[in-house]
């Protein structure tokens, strides 16, 4: 008797996580109202059925993706996919990051909340500072200030004073096009002039670009190729590129090609 | 009881957020459901206010949906929260300077404020700031600061001397819990040190509590309850009848009951 009232308490919370998209031990044991130590219990064991799944900390889902729709992207290409990983795997536990914006910075935001620890991320970006809602393993400030609505990251004199306070390890950003004249191109003024104040701090740039965001010329607000040390790709770069990249001492990464079978 | 958007409702707004319009048959096919079912969501979305209906399909209403898309929250007391959202709207004139703190009462207010021309609104909470920033006569500015967990509202120093830049005509701010005894608290210190210096740069300041917020609990004080000029609240505070009265005795105090 007491199994089946169980049972259905526990499909009850299943329907639930279903309908929302996520919810901690603390909301289920309020709408069902039973204690905590239950609710983690009946939690558990829908993972240990394998219907439910544990996002981080206190958090279930039955959304086995949910992990991935932190950041509302559906589909991930290949090669961003690559850039973000080969980006990951420069940043080491417990160093100061400052991340941009962008997709793939965006993206990259999403690897480091799940494998690594203990860092502290600086970022202008909403949807970053988003990403890192649900976690309490590493330290994320968001600049504060007048929210450029096409970008969604703030701007303005606050955020550049509060940056100032930061000393960072790693600076990654993204481009959207370049000119082989004056440097990359970026889209809007603020993201240049946190880059150009980070600088004075930290010469550790990278970039993280597809191939066809590197072989596209445009115009936009220049930030000089000198600050920049390594770029992080994908295998279908252009030789010739890499070449100029490395005249100016500019590292290229990307995968190795894969050895034909 | 509990009512905010599904997942299934939230996944349909993010389909046609990039569509913009979708037929029923498209989005049943995509979300692998039947028609009826269909319907039904979009039945309650459009109740909700961020679909349009047309022929043949639905049309995305922007701002209103990214409300819903932007920021995928859990509402308790939802019902409640929306009302007193609505009421407190009320107070917001064009042109206003408007503070904010953070949490899911406050953000109810927000879907009710797209009407107006201009606004400038300035909060600890950055999804609401994003939110707001999508109408483009209206500037967010979101303090900077250390994200926390479970939170979306942003805490520091940093934050705070964006508050005492501004004077504020009208400053909304959501509690974790208020009693005339203890006065108005919230759950994190830094969260508190941020209400204190919105109140003291605020004309008006207006507090908004769900009737299950009427509670003693610990926590870090923001102001005393006699600070509040406007309080809005649910029915469900009738059924303390002691506390009702005591409050109503306090003359400066605005209570609305919603």
């Amino acid at each position: 008797m007491a199994s089946t009232k169980v049972s259905k308490r526990r499909l009850n919370i299943l329907t639930f996580l279903n309908e929302y998209l996520e919810a901690s031990i603390e909301q289920i044991s309020d709408v069902f109202n039973i204690s905590q130590i239950t609710a983690r219990r009946d939690l558990d064991q829908l993972c240990d059925e394998g219907l439910a799944w544990k996002v981080n900390r206190g958090l279930y889902t039955t959304d086995k993706f949910h992990g991935q729709s932190y950041a509302p992207y559906i589909t991930v290409e290949e090669n961003e996919r690559e850039i973000v990983s080969l980006a990951l795997n420069a940043i080491k536990n417990r160093s100061i990051i400052y991340l941009s914006k962008g997709r793939l910075i965006s993206l990259l935001s999403i690897e480091v909340i799940k494998n690594r620890n203990d860092l502290t991320v600086i970022t202008p970006s909403i949807t970053v500072a988003s990403n890192f809602r649900n976690q309490d393993h590493h330290d994320v400030y968001l600049l504060g200030g007048a929210i450029d609505p096409i970008n969604q990251i703030v701007t303005g004199n606050f955020a550049e004073k509060m940056l100032e306070d930061f000393v960072i390890d790693y600076v990654f950003f993204e481009c959207k096009a370049l000119d082989w004249e004056n440097g990359f191109l970026l889209d809007n003024t603020a993201e240049v002039s946190f880059l150009d104040i980070a600088y004075e701090r930290c010469q550790n740039f990278s970039l993280l670009a597809t191939s066809t965001t590197l072989a596209t010329e445009g115009s936009g607000v220049v930030l000089s190729f000198k600050k920049v040390s390594k770029i992080f790709t994908d295998l279908l770069i252009d030789p010739k590129t890499k070449e100029k990249f490395a005249a100016m001492s500019i590292e290229t990464i990307h995968s190795l090609e894969m050895d034909p079978v | 009881m509990y009512k905010g958007i599904s997942l299934r409702q939230r996944r349909i707004l993010d389909i046609l957020k990039n569509k913009t319009y979708s037929s029923v048959k498209e989005l049943s096919d995509e979300l692998y459901v039947s028609q009826p079912t269909m319907r039904r969501d979009l039945g309650y979305l459009s109740t909700i206010g961020v679909i349009d209906r047309v022929h043949g399909g639905v049309r995305i209403k922007m701002p209103e949906a990214s409300f819903f898309i932007d920021t995928n929250r859990y509402y308790s007391h939802w019902e409640e929260k929306a009302r007193i959202g609505k009421e407190a709207a009320k107070l917001v004139k064009d042109n206003d300077v408007i503070a904010i703190n953070s949490g899911t009462t406050v953000m109810a207010l927000i879907n009710n404020l797209w009407e107006l021309d201009r606004l400038t609104v300035v909060t600890q909470d950055y999804e609401l700031a994003g939110v707001i920033s999508q109408k483009k006569e209206f500037t967010a500015i979101v303090s900077g600061g250390k994200i926390q967990k479970g939170i979306t509202g942003v805490a520091g120093k940093d934050g705070i001397n964006i508050f005492e830049s501004f004077l504020f005509d009208i400053c909304f701010l959501g509690v974790s819990s208020l009693s005339l005894e203890d006065g108005l608290m919230m759950s994190k210190f830094s969260h508190a040190e941020n209400a204190r210096v919105i109140i003291s740069r605020s004309r008006k300041v207006v507090i908004l509590a769900d009737s299950s917020k009427f509670q003693r609990r610990s926590g870090t004080v923001a102001a005393p309850f006699e600070r509040a000029d406007v309080l809005i609240t649910d029915a469900g505070i009738r059924k303390k009848p002691d506390l009702l009265k005591s409050i109503e005795q306090i003359r400066t105090i605005d209570m609305r009951i919603v």
